[in-house]
């Protein structure tokens, strides 16, 4: 040590710390550092901020409207816009998934060609063009393009593009309505599916019509459903008749069973009684004989023996219709189970006609009929002569017809038999791998559309961001191909579809909405509110008698052999007809009815099954006309007598059932069959949710007898001081009455909180990572005659949470708005809060996820990623509560009532979810908790839920 | 020397000038110590290896995540915690043993209680495992515990789990020292009789031990507070590991009755171990002139007496369940007899009260291979005890619609059998390196030991 420091006193060291110290005290402040703004900010916006888009949902020809919500130039988010007419801000679970269509790692992302030797190899886009174009040019009039419904400019395109081409534009729809088109025609002369009108009806009577799963247009009909129930001048009853219990039919009122496919002599009798009880509506004299006469044969008692329902139940019916100040009747859908739907569509429309529901519960002048599916005939025809070798080039763009064809008609084998075949679509798919060209196109939400499924509604859609891939716009590639081949250039007048889109939208613009001014302005005001939308008056159609040919020798057939096991398809409210089978949250989320995950059960009621000998989880097979497939079976009372169900939503199922067409329409149908089922000894990997069918007398999910009963007040004092709440107290109130059960909640919390998705062996271990689920109860006892009750369960951020005083490491507490937080970063995975919530909606990692490319950008930023080991639950998406905070304070006024909504709120088709704050005497949710109907699950055990349930209505059954 | 020992020692007056009838005690206790046999050494090799296999299991889960063991929602507990309330359970004889019975005078204890208080400590290093190894994130396991950090991070006292932290840590703090305490006059015997290290080590221990009027003067008065203050804790721990399921709202959890309960159940299930160790173990090191069948009949009547008060304690449950008018908590209680899990508890109930009632028969309790089957079987009831309470409870909690049942994994399988193997290695070692019978004490009583004393 220097000598100098030795000799340091202590006195002196203090002064020289002291003066130290306080020269560092007094130290100027940094200064004159700046911050220089970026000279060319990114095109995305501000990072950190969502950039929204306007734009349409392509997941199924209904044609919603969507609010995209983009991060950093991607798309994280789906929601529904809430200017647009149909869906009015709500998406289903379908919808919600269309993001994981977008990052899906199926998606093709280079153009690649197969060679005779069935290699495939990349391909550059422009000689892959050339080389089509060549073989369009060497193969005139042998062309065929083959597309999914397009009621927009890509359609309008498709067919100009077939038709310079000299071939044909093929429309492939699974599940096509056009028997609700032909009925109109027959009876009105009009072209058009009407719109059926529920929030208008008290009594609403669907014929199996399965309105809520994909039916028309799902998120449109449940709010419809719910404004209906809602009513002020009373709840509508919804009465379902049916083989089998579907959503729709678990959400009725009423259930009444009959045989499969017999709805349409439902109606007729129904027709009959009214005819004798008196139309609603004057009908002329000599209509109404013919009428009485082709009706004659259509008694209740002919037609119960038939259908199984009693004469006394369609009596019932037909009086609870007539007497009704208001109705509608919906005609059996695609998956009813009649061979003959034209037929029932008439049948259905004439009832409606008599009780007088035409031009006001079932409008016209809606359906711009802008696009068309073809006849089954078209794709037998089709098939033969591909595999014939008479066709020269098929185009399949974005439909994959082999997926869901009767495998019998051999359309994947004749596809490799066409020498030039062109898949153009975004995912793998057995097409995109049989043909010679698998071509990318832009996934929805990086392309421009449009679609006008109403009159009036013309919905426009914009790319929400740049394509991931070495994508091209579907009518990009037809243009280009169009211009290299020797079709006249005057044809395509077009640089690129986004041209052409925006002269359509514009002449739209231009006739539609009567803008005569700027039409670029225009479009781009369509543009940024998701479209143009104008009120159109509705048609006064009159009733001609073309109708009555389609009733001409129509007879109440004898009754099938009750001894014989019969198979419907039951409607997949996940999956649709399979298009949505590869979006693992759909796969996820359990079914709503079965609560069957990741499978395809066969639905079995208990008395077949105790006479095949089989049992919930064992494996059957299931023959159908000489064709033979595996399936798991559940066994539930969806179903009764001889009837089993499978889901439509499994393209194996649909591929099952033999080929069959509507003699009026030639649209395919799916007609109720005899089957043959044997038991496999194997066990099937069956993830099933519900630990139990029944509620066992717990009383978790309610039901009155009428909107004013309600429960007694519990006026339980607590032993430990009140929460305080200082600023807001976040609340939800959930109504049973609207809510169907639909899931789509669950999906939108997948997509909002970066929920990961498990697989079918996880799932089978309840380790699924939901935050949010649907319970499904059946009634305590007996028949499904009155519903089933659906009880969405979430976090009840309970006031005294049992979860919060065991974490012995404070990882979750009350927050001061009464929200139950989880500290992911504290926990360190003990699972006693799990253990110890009573509603069990506490979800642990017990894994990490992985998030491979591209699923890795779906991410929302907003939400951490969690890891495993770490417990996590829901937080009414604390995010963003967050988000509407700090925009109300930068705005400098307090959080509006209604503008915070977290995600399963915002997405409830049926808006059966109210969020806000509770201390807000103004607020919604406060009006809605402080109901009659109102009630806290498990309330006795002192939790205090910000939770309220609004109980069912139901009456008592007698 | 041990002459010194006796020549200094009173003999207590009872036993007055029966001096020529003491057993030798030290040489034997000598004998036991030094390097294994070949068959013990044999058992330590394969009580290591299981042990390495549940170490290989732990390492697994620690890769993968919990996805590796049986547990799901809502079943968020399993085998781990059965074993962990198993092993606590275990390790509650020693204390009673050698501070209850100590205060209580109950002589028979002398022979068994040193072997009873190694298996406590080794029994709570065991537990202690399962806490850790049973949580999500292992790595941060240390964050249960109270310190002070820059982040003014702190635990939650409210919760049951932290008290656990304390209790088992206190417990094995006190056992460990109770053991090493009562061990000192034998270390000093041993350090007098041995060469070598192994004398060096010994002296090391035996803390500077002469003998001497004064140091027993000190030594007799400080064990007795000791007891004294080891008493509570035979209480205090098993109702703290009780509370981490009374506190909690899980029907089938939630009872004022789990405390006295799991404390008898506790002592129930570790006198049974003590009886399944000492039986083998005193013929492997040739101490059965020291622990005679009179010391196993008089455990085996402890083991008799708590098995009724757990019969007692079951049938007030169910009593309280169904005169209780909880749906949710008659519906456990009938799924616990009658659903999945039934095999479960008929197991429990036919070994831990039917099967114990043989042991009113004095002849089952002199026939040791009849005790050994019964404490056997004991053990095995316990541990299905704690799995009934464990995990019947989660799996059919308030909501039906989340029912689910649990089946351990293979992984969780080889955790528990590492944890037997973890505990029967060191269980072995300690018996080769540290005296399983207090000499000094046995001295002092020497014929309470054996057969003709009463």
């Amino acid at each position: 040590m220097p000598d100098d420091l030795s000799g340091l006193s202590r006195r002196k060291f203090l002064t020289i710390v002291g003066a130290t110290a306080g020269a560092a005290a007094c130290s100027p402040p940094h200064g004159g550092e700046k911050i220089i703004p970026l000279l060319n900010p990114p095109i995305a916006g501000t990072p950190g901020k969502p950039t929204f888009y306007a734009s349409l949902c392509r997941e199924c020809p209904s044609g919603c409207g969507l609010t995209v919500r983009t991060r950093e130039g991607r798309v994280v988010k789906l929601e529904g816009n809430a200017e647009h007419p149909l869906n009015r801000g709500a998406l289903c679970a379908r919808g919600q998934a269309a993001l994981q269509g977008l990052y899906s790692t199926r998606r093709l992302r280079q153009p690649t060609r197969r060679d005779s030797s069935g290699l495939t190899r990349p391909v550059a886009w422009d000689a892959a063009i050339a080389e089509i174009a060549h073989a369009v040019g060497a193969n005139p009039s042998k062309v065929a393009l083959v597309s999914g419904l397009e009621p927009g400019s890509l359609g309008a395109l498709e067919t100009a593009f077939a038709e310079s081409m000299g071939g044909d534009r093929l429309v492939y729809e699974p599940f096509d309505l056009s028997p609700l088109r032909q009925a109109s025609s027959l009876a009105y002369g009009l072209d058009e599916i009407p719109a059926y009108r529920l929030d208008r009806a008290r009594v609403i009577v669907s014929l199996g019509a399965d309105f809520l799963e994909g039916w028309l247009s799902p998120v449109e009909h449940a709010r419809m459903l719910s404004e209906a129930r809602s009513s002020q001048d009373g709840r509508a009853e919804l009465v379902y008749v049916g083989a089998h219990v579907g959503l729709t039919a678990a959400n009725a009122d009423r259930f009444l069973r009959i045989r499969a496919g017999t709805e349409g002599l439902i109606a007729l009798a129904l027709c009959r009684d009214l005819l004798a009880r008196g139309p609603k509506v004057a009908v002329p004299g000599q209509l109404r004989a013919s009428l009485a006469d082709a009706l004659r044969p259509f008694d209740a008692g002919a037609v119960g023996d038939r259908t199984g329902l009693s004469a006394e139940s369609i009596g019932r019916l037909a009086r609870q219709l007539h007497d009704a100040p208001s109705s509608v009747v919906l005609p059996p859908g695609p998956l009813a189970g009649g061979a003959e739907p034209t037929q029932a569509a008439v049948a259905v429309l004439l009832l409606n006609h008599l009780l007088g529901n035409v031009g006001e519960t079932v409008e016209y002048g809606r359906d711009p009929a802008r696009d068309r599916p073809s006849a089954l005939a078209e794709f037998t025809e089709l098939t033969e002569r591909m595999a014939s070798g008479q066709l020269g080039v098929l185009f399949l763009v974005g439909v994959d017809p082999s997926r869901t064809l009767p495998e019998k008609l051999g359309f994947e084998a004749a596809l490799r038999k066409v020498p030039m075949s062109v898949y153009l679509g975004d995912e793998e798919c057995p097409a995109s791998e049989a043909a010679t060209f698998a071509l990318p196109k832009n996934h929805f939400l990086e392309d421009f559309s449009d679609s006008e499924v109403r009159s009036g509604v013309l919905s426009l859609g914009q790319p929400a961001m740049t394509p991931l891939y070495d994508s091209r716009p579907a009518g990009d590639v037809l243009l280009a191909i169009a211009k290299k081949s020797n079709v006249p250039a005057a044809s395509f007048p077009f640089a690129s579809f986004e041209d052409y889109w925006r002269d359509r939208a514009a002449d739209w613009a231009m006739l539609e909405a009567g803008k005569s001014g700027d039409l670029v302005a225009a479009v781009r005001t369509g543009q940024q509110h998701g479209g143009i939308f104008v009120e159109r008056p509705a048609a006064a159609p009159s009733l001609g008698d073309g109708f009555l040919q389609a009733l001409v020798g129509a007879q109440p057939e004898a009754p099938v052999d009750p001894g014989l096991t019969v198979l419907v398809l039951a409607s997949d409210v996940r999956r649709f007809d399979g298009r949505s089978a590869d979006r693992s949250w759909m796969q996820e989320i359990g079914d709503p009815l079965t609560t069957a995950a990741w499978s395809s059960p066969l639905t079995v009621p208990t008395e077949l099954a105790g006479k095949l000998g089989v049992s919930t989880g064992d494996r059957a097979t299931v023959t159908v006309a000489g064709k033979t497939a595996e399936f798991p079976v559940v066994v539930s009372p969806l179903t009764v007598g001889g009837t089993v169900a499978l889901p439509a939503g499994e393209p194996e199922v649909l591929r099952l059932i033999p080929a069959a067409s509507d003699p009026l329409t030639g649209a395919r149908v799916y007609p109720a069959t005899p089957v043959e089922i044997r038991r496999v000894g194997l066990r099937a990997l069956l993830p099933i949710y519900a630990g139990s069918d029944r509620q066992l007398g717990r009383e978790l999910a309610r039901t009155v007898a009428a909107a004013d009963r309600g429960f007694r007040e519990t006026t339980e004092k607590s032993f430990y001081p009140e929460h305080p709440h200082p600023e807001h107290r976040w609340a939800m109130a959930i109504d049973l009455d609207r809510c169907t059960g639909c899931a789509a909640c669950v999906a939108a919390c997948y997509a909002e909180n970066n929920l990961p998705v498990v697989g079918a062996e996880q799932a089978a271990m309840h380790r699924q990572m939901a935050w949010m689920r649907v319970e499904r109860f059946f009634p305590e006892s007996g028949e499904l005659t009155s519903g089933v009750s659906f009880l969405p369960m979430l976090c009840q951020q309970c006031c005294d949470a049992p979860c919060e005083s065991v974490c012995p490491v404070e990882a979750t507490y009350h927050t001061d708005e009464g929200l139950n937080a989880q500290v992911y970063n504290r926990c360190v995975g003990t699972r006693y809060c799990a253990n110890n919530c009573p509603y069990k909606v506490r979800v642990f990692n017990y894994s990490d996820h992985p998030w491979p490319e591209p699923v890795n950008l779906e991410l929302n930023p907003d939400v951490t990623a969690r890891e495993k080991g770490v417990m996590e639950k829901c937080t009414f998406c604390v995010q963003r509560i967050r988000l509407g905070e700090i925009v109300a304070r930068e705005e400098g006024r307090p959080v509006r009532d209604g503008e915070i909504q977290p995600a399963c709120a915002q997405t409830c088709p049926s808006q059966a979810i109210v969020f806000g704050d509770i201390r807000d005497v103004k607020s919604k949710v406060r009006a809605a908790s402080g109901q009659r109907r109102a009630y806290r699950v498990l309330e006795d055990l002192g939790t205090e839920p910000a939770v309220s349930y609004l109980a069912r209505i139901r009456e008592e059954e007698a | 020397m041990s002459t010194q020992v006796e020549s200094v020692r009173l003999l207590p007056e009872t036993h007055g000038g029966a001096l020529e009838q003491i057993p030798d005690i030290t040489p034997p206790v000598i004998r036991s110590l030094g390097f294994p046999k070949a068959l013990h050494f044999g058992l330590i090799l394969l009580s290591a290896a299981a042990a390495a296999v549940g170490g290989w299991c732990w390492a697994q889960q620690i890769e993968r995540g919990m996805i590796v063991t049986g547990l799901h929602s809502p079943v968020g507990w399993g085998v781990y915690i059965t074993n962990f309330v198993f092993w606590v359970g275990i390790a509650h004889s020693g204390t009673l043993i050698s501070a209850v019975l100590f205060l209580f005078r109950a002589r028979f204890r002398t022979a068994v209680y040193r072997a009873a208080e190694m298996m406590t400590v080794i029994g709570v290093m065991t537990a202690g495992l399962f806490p850790i190894l049973h949580v999500g994130r292992p790595w941060f396991a240390y964050w249960l515990f109270p310190y002070p950090n820059h982040r003014h991070l702190w635990v939650n006292f409210k919760s049951p789990l932290l008290w656990d932290v304390f209790a088992v840590s206190t417990y094995f703090t006190v056992s460990a020292v109770f053991l090493f305490i009562g061990m000192i006059p034998d270390l000093a015997s041993l350090r007098d009789r041995v060469d070598g290290w192994r004398s060096k080590i010994y002296g090391l221990l035996a803390l500077g031990w002469k003998n001497g009027d004064g140091e027993w003067r000190g030594y007799a008065r400080g064990y007795l507070f000791f007891a004294a203050l080891a008493t509570p804790l035979v209480i205090s721990v098993h109702s703290v590991v009780s509370w981490d399921f009374a506190m909690g709202i899980v029907p089938g959890w939630h009872s004022t009755l789990f405390a006295p309960y799991f404390v008898a159940g506790a002592i129930f299930s570790g006198v049974a171990m003590v009886i399944t160790l000492l039986i083998p173990l005193r013929k492997a090191l040739g101490l059965e002139d020291l622990i005679t069948p009179h010391h196993l009949d008089m455990l085996a009547k402890v083991v008799l007496f708590t098995s009724l008060i757990v019969f007692y304690s079951y049938a007030t449950e169910y009593l309280m369940v169904f005169y209780g008018g909880s749906p949710a908590e008659r519906s456990t209680f009938l799924f616990r007899a009658t659903g999945f899990y039934a095999p479960v508890f008929w197991t429990m109930v036919a070994c831990n009260c039917i099967i114990p009632l043989s042991l009113f028969s004095k002849r089952v309790r002199s026939n040791r291979a009849a005790l050994l089957v019964v404490s056997l079987l004991v053990n095995v009831g316990m541990w299905f005890e704690r799995f009934n309470i464990v995990v019947t409870s989660t799996a059919h909690d308030q909501d039906p619609a989340s029912w689910a049942n649990y089946l351990p994994s293979l992984y969780e399988i080889g955790i528990t059998i590492g944890s037997f193997g973890w505990f029967f290695m060191w269980l072995l070692i300690v018996v080769k390196l540290l005296p399983a019978i207090s000499i000094a004490e046995l001295k002092e009583h020497p014929l309470e030991g054996s057969a003709h004393a009463h």
